[in-house]
């Protein structure tokens, strides 16, 4: 009888810290989830690999600490104001960048993106007064949305996490209605689908890609706004972000929408589960991201478009 | 007098047939302004000089594989991180010659890409893109992870032997120089090896995978072997520039430089360069990774706009010259001509 209770206990340990795991994950996964869609939302449109994603979330993120902390307004507020200067932002990359370059082949697209991550770079680092003040060279770290805590089958969660969970999920549940459900979304995959003939057929592709664009800079000023309080900003705050973002978008199938989000989230639950039992076996956690990254690329050699993608249709 | 002539002449006309031959020129051109650089008051740009023929030579492997073959990579810098870090460790833990080093590294790096090209069989465009970014980010976690890398830090190797008794150290100022004329030697025969390559069969059948891998399938050229052998020669040669970095700067380099970052600035300088083109790549580190270190960052007025200056730079080349830079100077010569041209038609006008 005490040995069966010993074991009880001991699974009960066992599932509440891989619960604890769970959560503490989920609050990075939703970051990668967002990055990653807006990757793959400027992918499908305009058939850019986008690097700048995680730039112009840094670069939105520090106008949002700027509004709370030098400003002194709500986070709330910020949050919209930095929303739309990364709105007008994409607007702006579109119509300056990625408009006149709409002939240039694939990968001068992915260097026009490194030119964009260089010019944001180089304002942020700037030393002029006013940018200065906006862009500061110490790490500023905003206050997170909630700092409150709650307890869900004996794992310690964040409100934080829970809101930045729920915003992610509430999003993506937006952005996947629109697409599949209106005309918006008509559009916007007939522009993914073949640019040209949708073109043809009187979709404004232009204003498609566009928004596309407005809208990725907006999941990355999230997803920026979302990882600030943690680490603090400086001008690399989402770089180990925008990799995974990668990572996600071709485990999960550029072609499908829904398939990087999910394969953010796996990523994510993989990686610190494994820092979790390397950690506790006394080992370092850096293996548990080899072990996985090795591990996903075994399963992308048999199935190379991604868990969930189709392989392009070619024709000769 | 006239036999001088001739002979000036057919040398000429040798010099003007063999590319080799303008590699070799470049290379002289190089030294001499090396040696002119070095003598001056800021002597320290030779270090700026050097980066830019190593980044050329890496970038002419990256082009082998881009613009020959139409293949991504985006883990360069990862080889040349992973060539730096294993040779700190033959060198200075095995103690084994530098030379014997550098082939050991390139070999592993070779070896790498030919599980690249494995991934390359399968994977197409930017699937195969981020593939390489994942070995190449696997690869640094693995430099990161364990004790005999140092864990990533920088390190600088004491004292290189590196053929017979070459001695020489960055830290002493005179010797750069010979450091600097050995990397411009090492580039000058690793871009007539490329242009050999390019020149045989191999490079030749590259070029038809590139075009289209259905018509060069049908002309019994094998794309599994090819594409495997375009990875291993790419990767080899960004280990070669790997073991050019530590051959001048005499450090591993701390494991953050070699990450997409450095990976796709490489990659700028074969886009802005022009692919399948050779002194492009020379000109397209010139331009990325020369001029904001040589002259924006001396502008009282522009200093900490470099990377904003770079950023413009890339987007207005690319913007405008969409075949790389050495296209500007066809265009030179177009206008050199129309003006030529007009002005001949107005004397002609006149005279009538």
């Amino acid at each position: 009888m005490h040995g069966v209770h010993q074991l009880f206990n001991g699974v009960k340990k066992i599932m509440s810290n891989v619960i604890q795991v769970l959560f503490n994950s989920l609050r990075l996964g939703s970051i990668v989830a967002l990055a990653t869609l807006g990757i793959v939302l400027i992918f499908r449109t305009s058939r850019a690999t986008n690097f700048a994603q995680g730039t112009i979330g840094t670069f939105n993120a520090f106008i949002a600490a700027y509004f709370s902390i030098r400003v002194g307004l709500s986070v709330w507020t910020s949050m919209l104001i930095a929303l739309v200067t990364a709105f007008i932002m994409g607007v702006v990359i579109d119509k300056l960048f990625i408009r006149p370059a709409a002939k240039a082949n694939p990968v001068s697209k992915q260097i026009l993106t490194l030119g964009i991550i260089l010019i944001l770079v180089g304002i942020m680092n700037s030393s002029i007064g006013f940018l200065n003040t906006v862009f500061p060279s110490v790490t500023v770290r905003p206050q997170p949305f909630f700092t409150t805590e709650m307890q869900i089958l004996g794992a310690r969660v964040g409100h934080n996490t829970l809101f930045i969970f729920g915003l992610t999920i509430f999003l993506m549940a937006v952005i996947f209605f629109v697409i599949q459900k209106t005309r918006w979304g008509l559009a916007t995959r007939a522009t993914a689908s073949n640019e040209p003939i949708a073109r043809l057929m009187g979709v404004p592709t232009k204003t498609i890609t566009m928004f596309s664009w407005a809208i990725a800079a907006m999941l990355a000023a999230i997803a920026g706004i979302s990882l600030a309080p943690g680490p603090g900003i400086d001008v690399n705050l989402l770089l180990g972000v925008q990799i995974s973002a990668f990572f996600a978008a071709v485990f999960g199938g550029f072609s499908t929408f829904f398939g990087p989000v999910v394969a953010a989230y796996l990523l994510g639950f993989a990686i610190s589960l494994g820092a979790f039992v390397f950690s506790t076996m006394g080992g370092s956690a850096v293996f548990a991201e080899i072990l996985v990254y090795t591990l996903v690329l075994v399963i992308l050699y048999f199935k190379p478009f991604g868990l969930f993608g189709k392989p392009p249709v070619r024709k000769v | 007098m006239e036999k001088a002539k001739i002979i000036l002449t057919k040398m000429y006309e040798v010099f003007k047939r063999s590319p080799q031959l303008h590699f070799v020129f470049v290379g002289i051109v190089l030294i001499i302004i090396g040696r002119i650089v070095v003598s001056g008051s800021s002597h320290t740009n030779i270090n700026i000089l050097a980066e830019v023929v190593i980044y050329a030579v890496v970038a002419l492997g990256l082009n082998l594989l881009l613009g020959f073959s139409g293949l991504v990579s985006l883990s360069t810098a990862a080889f040349m991180g992973i060539t730096t870090n294993s040779m700190y460790v033959f060198m200075v833990d095995y103690e084994i010659s530098f030379l014997m080093a550098a082939l050991m590294a390139m070999i592993i790096c070779g070896l790498l890409g030919l599980i690249v090209g494995l991934l390359s069989l399968k994977m197409e465009g930017i699937y195969l893109g981020i593939a390489t970014l994942f070995i190449g980010h696997i690869t640094i976690r693995v430099i990161e992870a364990f004790d005999i890398f140092a864990r990533g830090n920088l390190r600088r190797f004491p004292q290189i032997t590196y053929f017979f008794d070459f001695q020489r150290s960055i830290l002493i100022r005179d010797q750069r120089i010979d450091l600097y004329t050995l990397v411009v030697i090492a580039m000058v025969l690793m871009f007539i090896v490329i242009y050999n390559i390019f020149k045989s069969p191999t490079g030749r059948s590259l070029m038809a995978i590139s075009r289209s891998q259905h018509a060069a399938l049908a002309m019994g050229i094998s794309v599994r072997k090819y594409r495997l052998l375009a990875f291993v020669i790419a990767t080899t040669v960004a280990s070669f520039g790997g073991v050019l970095h530590v051959a001048y700067f005499q450090t591993t380099g701390a494991s953050g430089k070699w990450g997409l970052g450095l990976s796709l600035i490489i990659l700028s300088v074969v886009v802005i360069g022009g692919m399948k083109s050779f002194h492009g790549m020379l000109l397209g580190s010139f331009i990325i990774i020369g001029i904001p270190a040589l002259y924006l960052r001396d502008i009282p007025f522009l200093s900490g706009f470099d990377d904003i200056l770079t950023g413009l730079l890339i987007v207005l080349v690319i913007l405008f010259y969409p075949y790389g830079a050495m296209q500007i100077g066809y265009d030179l010569k177009k206008l050199y001509y129309k003006a030529k041209a007009k002005y001949k038609a107005r004397v002609v006008k006149r005279d009538e």
